[in-house]
């Protein structure tokens, strides 16, 4: 073949197609090796990490100085530690303390949360959960100071006793800038009898699903997100519940999508999410998403918590959860173990770094289109959207289909086909554009 | 790598488009306008429970996209050519 002979023309749509091309398979390989990713996200995302570590179990396997940036400058705050104790040799109030250096000096130690009667004096039996609201903040670090937050358990807040301290991290800050870090490091003593059976978390989303009634559910979700991720300027503004029965889409989707306003607090908190709709005996999925009224995205961040619920007799009687990651495919942590006996593994990695991207590729997308929303010709647009949305919103309609009973379920359907086939017709309308393009 | 690659030069192309247009002041609607389209509102509203107006929108957006990506690249094109010893 003589690429010589080919017009400019030709060459270019030879590339957009090769592009289209690649576009495709990357969501097909997507597809195929998702089951593969999912479960290593949970573990190993180093990046993000979810803190749901056990203490005698993955804390001696995992990856020490993964490190995480929580906040730019100034005094590191955080809140809402979360241990959750489930070994039945504690006994008496457990303390959270901060020492500087890894506890050898205790300049700025302090006490959060102290819980006596949370925990109650005597054995602990069943696993109890401690959130300490109460903010820990470490004051600004020098360049090479380091800081650790350790756990112990006693019955005042004293100095630091070494055989008591359960599990730990530390702060500390860049030489060349100021900006702090949570960072694993070997801060659990392991030598420590009572540092077995700890879970240590920062940041978590859980949740269940409860009801008596088979026409009234609630997704009670527990949540906490990391720093970066919730605070005023940058936060989830919503939780969304998407039900779907026996974990497929159907025609009851749109019906049972719920979303629920959160409320302004940095903290940890649990919302109630409530479903009303007549529930037959069957297994569930709840889809749960935080996302963001501010952007066209309707997915904030990485959190997705999917909930698998059983309803039966007209009750829930079985509840599970698990937290997965939305950016599924970073090649960066989420390649498969490769080895002699797993060759698979090998190719799947091969091709996962050849042809998928970082999901940052696509993530930076998002934020162009506010650059130019208001900027002509764009402007217009933005404007005629906001003027019949948000007047919309505050006026009482001369007449409204939507108040029409059944009137979604006549016309969904119909309405989604409209949308997808104008999408189509215009997408046949630009490429017999492309076709006659002068470029 | 490959499709990372590929999808980058695309987003460097895009941001350089939207640099051009960021530079220009912001836009309103004019005010006879603006009330106009409060007037059809409620209108609009009930219409596109039954038909997806909003889309014909989002459409308008994406061919307005298109169009000033390419009249760009025409304008750079332009300007490349008038470069002495090019062509």
């Amino acid at each position: 073949m003589n690429f010589d002979n080919w017009t400019r023309r030709k060459k270019i749509k030879l590339l957009i197609a090769l592009f289209v091309l690649v576009i495709m398979q990357m969501f097909f390989a997507a597809s195929v090796y998702a089951q593969t990713f999912d479960e290593q996200v949970i573990i190993d995302d180093c990046d993000n990490p979810r803190f749901d570590f056990n203490a005698s179990n993955q804390f001696n396997q995992m990856l020490w100085n993964c490190s995480q940036q929580i906040e730019t400058g100034g005094p590191v705050v955080i809140s809402g530690l979360k241990v959750s104790l489930s070994r039945n040799t504690f006994s008496g109030p457990i303390y959270a303390k901060v020492y500087d250096n890894e506890g050898s000096g205790v300049s700025f130690s302090q006490c959060v949360g102290t819980n006596v009667n949370t925990l109650g004096i005597g054995n602990i039996e069943d696993t109890q959960t401690v959130i300490f609201d109460d903010p820990v903040t470490l004051p600004a670090l020098g360049n090479t100071t380091n800081a650790a937050i350790s756990f112990q358990v006693d019955d005042q807040c004293t100095d630091f006793i070494g055989n008591t301290r359960l599990a730990g991290f530390g702060a500390g800050s860049n030489n060349s800038s100021a900006y702090a870090e949570i960072i694993f490091s070997s801060e659990v003593d392991q030598d420590a009898t009572s540092s077995d059976d700890l879970t240590f978390q920062t940041r978590f989303v859980d949740g269940f699903a409860t009801g008596t009634a088979s026409t009234s559910i609630s997704f009670s979700i527990d949540y906490f997100l990391e720093t970066s991720e919730y605070n005023a300027t940058n936060r989830p503004d919503f939780i969304q519940a998407t039900v779907l029965a026996n974990g497929f889409l159907n025609d009851t989707q749109v019906a049972l999508q719920k979303k629920i306003i959160l409320p302004l607090s940095d903290g940890p908190a649990t919302k109630l999410i409530p479903v009303t709709h007549n529930f037959t005996d069957g297994n569930y999925l709840a889809y749960i998403n935080f996302g963001n009224i501010t952007t066209d995205s309707e997915t904030f961040t990485k959190t997705l918590l999917v909930l698998d619920f059983e309803i039966s007799g007209g009750s829930v009687v079985s509840s599970s959860a698990d937290v997965f990651d939305n950016t599924v495919f970073n090649p960066e942590t989420e390649y498969a173990d490769c080895s002699i006996r797993d060759l698979t593994a090998c190719f799947t990695n091969a091709l996962t770094y050849v042809f998928v991207p970082d999901s940052n590729t696509f993530t930076r997308f998002a934020g162009l289109y506010t650059a130019i929303e208001n900027k002509p010709p764009f402007g217009y647009v933005t404007a005629v959207k906001d003027t019949l949305g948000g007047v919309n919103a505050n006026t009482n309609p001369a007449f409204d289909f939507g108040n029409i009973p059944f009137i979604s379920t006549i016309f969904e359907p119909f309405k989604i086909l409209m949308i997808t086939g104008l999408w189509i017709i215009y997408a046949l309308f630009l490429m017999g554009r492309l076709d006659k393009l002068d470029i | 790598m490959i499709t990372q690659f590929i999808i980058s030069i695309l987003y460097n192309v895009v941001v350089f488009i939207v640099n051009i247009f960021s530079v220009l002041p912001d836009v309103s609607l004019p005010a006879a306008l603006n009330s106009s389209l409060a007037a059809i509102s409620p209108y609009y509203a009930g219409l596109d429970t039954v038909f997806p107006i909003g889309t014909l929108i989002d459409i308008l957006a994406v061919e307005l996209g298109i169009i000033g990506a390419y009249l760009t690249y025409k304008l750079v094109r332009w300007a490349y050519i008038k470069i002495p010893t090019i062509n």
